[in-house]
Order: C-alpha cells, then sequence, then structure tokens
C-alpha cells in the first residue's frame, strides 16, 4: 500500500477495499433478464491514499473503473463496500444532507465534457457563482468578489470581460477553465479532475494542465487526475496509481512507474505510448487481444487472459498491491514470486 | 457576439468551436421564432389585434351586448342585415352582434391564456417531479397521466358541468384538468435525458438540492417545449369553450363566442341570418389558427429537427 516517498504529508483521502458494481445490462438480455443480473464490479476491492497537496494519477483504459473510482469521492456514486474517509476522519458513507452539502466545499470535481457540464443557460458568472449560492457564503458583493478571484485564477482574465459570457460564446478550453473556475471558487481542498484534457484540441491541452499543475504547486491543491493517457499524466503527476478492470495494478512515484514500470500490463500501456520520431521502429508489444468477455468473475488476476507472462498461479489467486521497492507497489506474482507460492495449495 | 453587450478580451479572438444553436437574450429571443415566416408574422399581427380588441372590448363594443333594440314604432329590430349602425346585423332578440363578437372576443382570450397557464403549470411539474426522481414517483404520475389523458373531454365536461355551477371558471378548471398530460409527458422525456447530463452532477457537487436543481437547473430548460405547448393549449381551450357554450353547458349570461352560436342555432334561423353566426366562427378559426402557426414556430425553435429548410 506503500506508494513510497516523504510520509510527512498526512493522506487527505483514505480507501481501504472499496468496492462498486453495477448491474450490467446486455441489450438483449437486459429485456428479458429477470432479477439479478451479471455484475460488472466497476471498483473492486481498492485502497490506497491521497495526499495532501499531490497530484495523483489515475491511469486506465475505459472500462477500467478509473472515472467511477472518481465519482465515488465526491459521492456521485455510493461505494458498495469497504470504507472511505477524509482527512478528518469524515465517512463518505454517512456523509447526507447538510454534511455532504459541506463536504463539496473540500472537495470538487471537473468533468470530462466541457460542453454538458456546463448548463448551457447560465452565464459564466451564474456558472461560478452557484456553488456559493448553493453553500450560502457571503453577500451578493462579497460573491462577486469571489466569482471575479477564481475566474483570475482559471485564467479567465479579464474576469469581466466573461462574466456576462454564455458558455457558447466561449471556447472549448474557456469552458474547461469556467469548469475549474467553477470548482476552485469554493477553495477546496481536493480537486477530482476526471479525464479534463481529453476532450480538448490537442494544441490547448497544455494550457489546462499547466494551470492544474500551477494550482498545486501555488495553492497547495491536492489533485486526483484520472486519465487513460500515461503521457500526460508523467508531465504533471507525483504519484501514478494503473487500473485495469477495476484494480490497481501498480502505484507509485511517476517516475518510477512510467520508467520501471513492473506490471506487464503497465509495460503494455507504456509501450502503447506514440513515439514522435518515424525513424524509431518499436519492438511489438507481447500483450494479446484484449478479452472482452473474459469472466470477471474468476477468481485469478484480471490481466491473466492477456498476459504474456501469465503464469498458472494467475489464474486462481489475485495478486494484492506490494510494495517492490521504496515508493513503488505492484500487484503482480512475477515480482512477489513469494505470494504466489505461499499460498498455493 | 453583437448581442453580448460585453467587449471581447484581448486574446479571445482565437478561432471557436461551431457555435451551437445560438441563444438570444430579451426581445431579440423572443422574435427569433418568427424571423422569416411569414405566416407566424401575419398570425401575430392578426393576434395583436384580437388582444387589443380583448383589452379595450367594453370602449370598442358600440352597445351592450345584451341591450335590445326597439324601431321607433316600438317593434324589436329583429334580425336586421349589416347596417351602418349594426355592423355585424342584429340577432333574433334585436342585439348587436358586432357588440357581442367583441365582448365575447375578451372572453376568448381570458379563457385561453387562464387554460394555457393552468395547463403548464400543471403540466410541467408533474413532468419535472416524474422525469427527476423516476422510479415508483414516475410511475404513479406517468399512470395517472394516461388515465387523464384517455378521458374524453366533452363528455367529461358536460357531465361535470351538469353538476357544478354553470360558470366559465369551471370550464376553465376542467380544461386545465384535461389538458395537462400533454405537457407533462414532453417534459418528462426532455428531464429523462436533461438529468443525465454532467451539469446536473456538477451542480449536486456544488452542493444543490433537488429542489434547486429541478428550477434553476432543468426547469429553464425544458421552458420552451412547455411554453410552445401552452400556446398549443390556448388554441384548444378556446375551441373547447366554444364547443361546450354551444353545446348550452357554459354559462347562460356570459357572451361568448360559443354562445353565440349556440343562440343561432337553438333559435332556428341558421339558414337565414348568415351574419350572425359567421363573424363568431369566423373569429374562433382565425384565433385558434394564429396561436397554432405561432406556437409552430415556437416549437420549430425549440425543437431543430422539425426544421425543413
Amino acid at each position: 500500500m506503500d506508494g513510497g516517498g516523504p510520509v510527512s504529508a498526512a493522506p487527505l483521502v483514505t480507501a481501504r477495499n472499496v468496492r462498486k458494481s453495477f448491474a450490467a445490462r446486455g441489450e438483449l438480455a437486459g429485456l428479458f433478464a429477470r432479477g439479478e443480473g451479471a455484475m460488472v464490479h466497476a471498483v473492486d476491492d481498492v485502497s490506497f491514499e491521497i495526499r495532501e497537496g499531490e497530484i495523483l494519477g489515475l491511469i486506465g483504459e475505459s472500462g477500467s473503473g478509473k472515472t467511477t473510482l472518481g465519482r465515488l469521492l465526491v459521492r456521485l456514486e455510493r461505494h458498495d463496500s469497504g470504507s472511505l474517509h477524509f482527512q478528518d476522519g469524515r465517512d463518505l458513507a454517512a456523509l447526507g444532507g447538510r454534511a455532504l452539502r459541506e463536504y463539496y466545499r473540500d472537495v470538487q470535481m471537473i468533468f470530462q465534457d466541457p460542453y454538458g457540464s456546463i448548463n448551457p443557460r447560465f452565464t459564466v458568472h451564474d456558472t461560478v457563482v452557484e456553488p456559493l449560492a448553493t453553500q450560502r457564503l457571503g453577500d451578493a458583493s462579497g460573491r462577486r468578489d469571489r466569482v471575479a478571484r477564481a475566474l483570475e485564477r482559471a485564467g479567465l482574465r479579464p474576469p469581466r470581460a466573461f462574466a456576462d459570457k454564455y458558455p457558447h460564446e466561449l471556447s472549448g478550453g474557456e469552458r474547461q477553465r469556467l469548469s475549474i473556475a467553477r470548482a476552485l471558487v469554493l477553495e477546496p481542498k481536493l480537486l477530482i479532475a476526471d479525464e479534463p484534457v481529453s476532450m480538448l484540441d490537442v494544441s490547448i491541452r497544455a494550457g489546462i494542465l499547466n494551470l492544474l499543475k500551477q494550482q498545486s504547486r501555488e495553492f497547495g491543491l491536492t489533485i486526483l487526475y484520472v486519465s487513460h493517457d500515461l503521457s500526460t499524466t508523467r508531465y504533471l503527476c507525483d504519484r501514478i496509481a494503473i487500473m485495469y478492470r477495476g484494480r490497481f495494478v501498480e502505484l507509485g512515484e511517476a517516475e518510477r512507474v512510467i520508467d520501471d514500470a513492473h506490471h506487464p500490463y503497465a509495460q503494455a500501456l507504456k509501450a502503447a505510448i506514440p513515439i514522435p520520431d518515424p525513424e524509431f521502429d518499436r519492438p511489438r508489444s507481447e500483450a494479446g487481444e484484449d478479452p472482452d468477455e473474459a469472466p470477471q468473475e474468476s477468481a485469478g488476476c484480471r490481466y491473466a487472459g492477456t498476459c504474456p507472462k501469465a503464469m498458472e498461479v494467475c489464474h486462481r489467486r489475485a495478486p494484492e498491491l506490494r510494495p517492490v521497492d521504496a515508493g513503488h507497489s505492484v500487484a503482480c506474482f512475477l515480482h512477489h514470486p513469494a505470494d504466489a507460492e505461499a499460498r498455493t495449495d | 457576439m453583437a448581442d453580448a453587450g460585453t467587449p471581447s478580451p484581448p486574446g479571445a479572438a482565437a478561432p471557436r468551436a461551431p457555435a451551437p444553436p445560438r441563444a438570444l437574450r430579451g426581445w431579440r429571443r423572443l422574435w427569433q421564432p418568427f424571423a422569416g415566416r411569414h405566416l407566424a408574422i401575419a398570425s401575430l399581427v392578426v393576434l395583436a389585434v384580437f388582444v387589443f380588441v380583448g383589452v379595450f372590448a367594453p370602449w370598442l363594443a358600440p352597445h351592450e351586448p345584451l341591450e335590445k333594440h326597439y324601431q321607433d314604432d316600438g317593434r324589436l329590430m329583429r334580425l336586421l342585415t349589416p347596417t351602418g349602425d349594426f355592423w355585424f346585423g342584429t340577432t333574433l332578440y334585436a342585439r348587436d352582434v358586432f357588440s357581442q363578437v367583441i365582448i365575447g372576443t375578451r372572453s376568448a382570450l381570458v379563457v385561453g391564456v387562464i387554460t394555457a397557464a393552468a395547463m403548464t403549470l400543471i403540466g410541467l411539474n408533474v413532468g419535472l417531479v416524474a422525469g427527476y426522481f423516476g422510479g415508483w414517483v414516475d410511475s404513479f404520475l406517468m399512470r395517472t397521466t394516461d388515465v387523464v389523458f384517455g378521458v374524453p373531454l366533452l363528455p367529461f365536461a358536460i357531465v361535470a358541468l351538469s353538476l357544478l355551477d354553470r360558470s366559465t371558471w369551471w370550464i376553465i378548471a376542467l380544461m386545465a384538468m384535461l389538458f395537462w398530460p400533454i405537457t407533462a409527458r414532453v417534459v418528462r422525456s426532455q428531464v429523462l435525458s436533461l438529468r443525465e447530463r454532467p451539469f446536473i452532477d456538477a451542480a449536486r457537487i456544488s452542493g444543490a438540492g433537488h429542489l434547486r436543481i429541478l428550477y434553476r437547473h432543468i426547469a429553464p430548460n425544458v421552458m420552451p417545449q412547455a411554453f410552445v405547448h401552452g400556446v398549443f393549449g390556448v388554441a384548444w381551450a378556446i375551441t373547447t369553450e366554444a364547443s361546450i357554450n354551444f353545446l348550452g353547458f357554459g354559462d347562460p349570461y356570459t357572451v361568448s363566442w360559443g354562445t353565440i352560436i349556440y343562440d343561432v342555432f337553438t333559435s332556428m334561423v341558421s339558414f337565414k341570418a348568415w351574419w350572425w353566426f359567421v363573424p363568431p366562427g369566423l373569429c374562433i378559426i382565425i384565433v385558434t389558427t394564429a396561436f397554432y402557426f405561432i406556437g409552430q414556430a415556437f416549437e420549430e425553435v425549440a425543437n431543430p429537427r422539425l426544421r425543413e429548410r
């Protein structure tokens, strides 16, 4: 569990054995199925910490559960089992009503879709003032000041030029900045950024990523950066967690996870990063086809069906996330042969 | 951008994403449905005339609508053809048709607008709550909607009115009670898709409760559709009220287009006195058609898929 690094900072979020499943509904099967259908384990027994002040990257392909994990942290979904605690001991499962509303002063989120995540009938000012209004903070002029500061902080300058605009008058990048301003106006401690640049033009991604980095460096904002893109993560994050089919397969400091990937899935991901050199002849990846239909119920490692190095034990037992060295944990029997033997038979 | 009224900041001139249908503000936004639609503009002009007549009806009507007119020799001026004094002629009871039509305009518009407003109010709220909360709330409200939808309007109104007071207010109430399912269904279907939009999640994360999400975030986005059906509702209400009055189940002491035609019919002079029933009949047709065209214009804006060009 130990992701390494200085342990001075207290964890802002502590997750222990968190699980979240959804009822799987195939098109036809869903029509006729009665009662309990198959379950998809979006988040399957995940434990980790988010440390104060860090940017933690959560990497995975679509369907890996990374977005669900982010949504659990802002209680847009409720976890089925395990525990999720905020820094001061608040239990996310127990939050409701007023306590939940106040929790949102500390934890905010920005969304992937800069078009869908802003009410088309709200002006920029309406959008950013909304959290202050729902939290009943400040009077009209105090709110105006805070909105202006948030817009400025998010790079929408000068704020007055934007305040009365409607979302359709903004570009995709400006909308995402608006989304960030809305999240920052309450001055939260933790920001969940769910693929904030994946729907943006490549040319403006760097601006948004720099903005996030700056919020972390200057204001000590803790960020959970959810993405499928390993290359942006390396640039932005202090630590990286790699998720595969609802489980963490590797977790550690960003450079180590990327430069010294241990888990076969992490290696395959890394091998998929495009190299901007037409002369470079990359060795073919060993990873096979992703078996979409592979049963998730199997007791073994989720990656065993695809893994080029799968051993017999991989199909029977699921490896646990364990340190391979300081600040770097991996869930793979290749790197923990003792685990494989100890519990076989 | 010209309507934004704010100067563009420097550096904001970068190429923008293709603009989605523009949400205009204020009067421009209200005018948008009419731009280039001649039928809708003509309907608006016609309607303006009727609204003017309705508002100033008591001052515009040359005679009291129920006043009987006598000739010098004391005989009733029954069934006069249109003249300079009685523009639309007189009724069998020697009353001025023109004055009756003018006073009837006011009641038609009042009945239409109040019914439509009540229908929209009920339908909007039922649709919002059903679509947003889903589950058994949705099932209950939508099954109720289905039941009400199945009630035949005129037979129900006739039975109800023969048990109740024959007042225009009851007619309005009955129509509103039967019209709202249309709005409710349209609104619900919109809410079902709106509630899945990320900006609703964003509102939730800002700490907004259900009421705030429903009425500040979702309702303004379904208002155009509800409004369109409200405009159609005015037309339905005017026709229905006229039908109820024509059948003789309305308030006998009010003057409306429906009661005028009822009088013609019951006095059995329909084939002789064309001036008596043509004016109210035409008014019903013209006003309801105008509302339909206007509603259609709004509908094409609210639902771009209907646009033909």
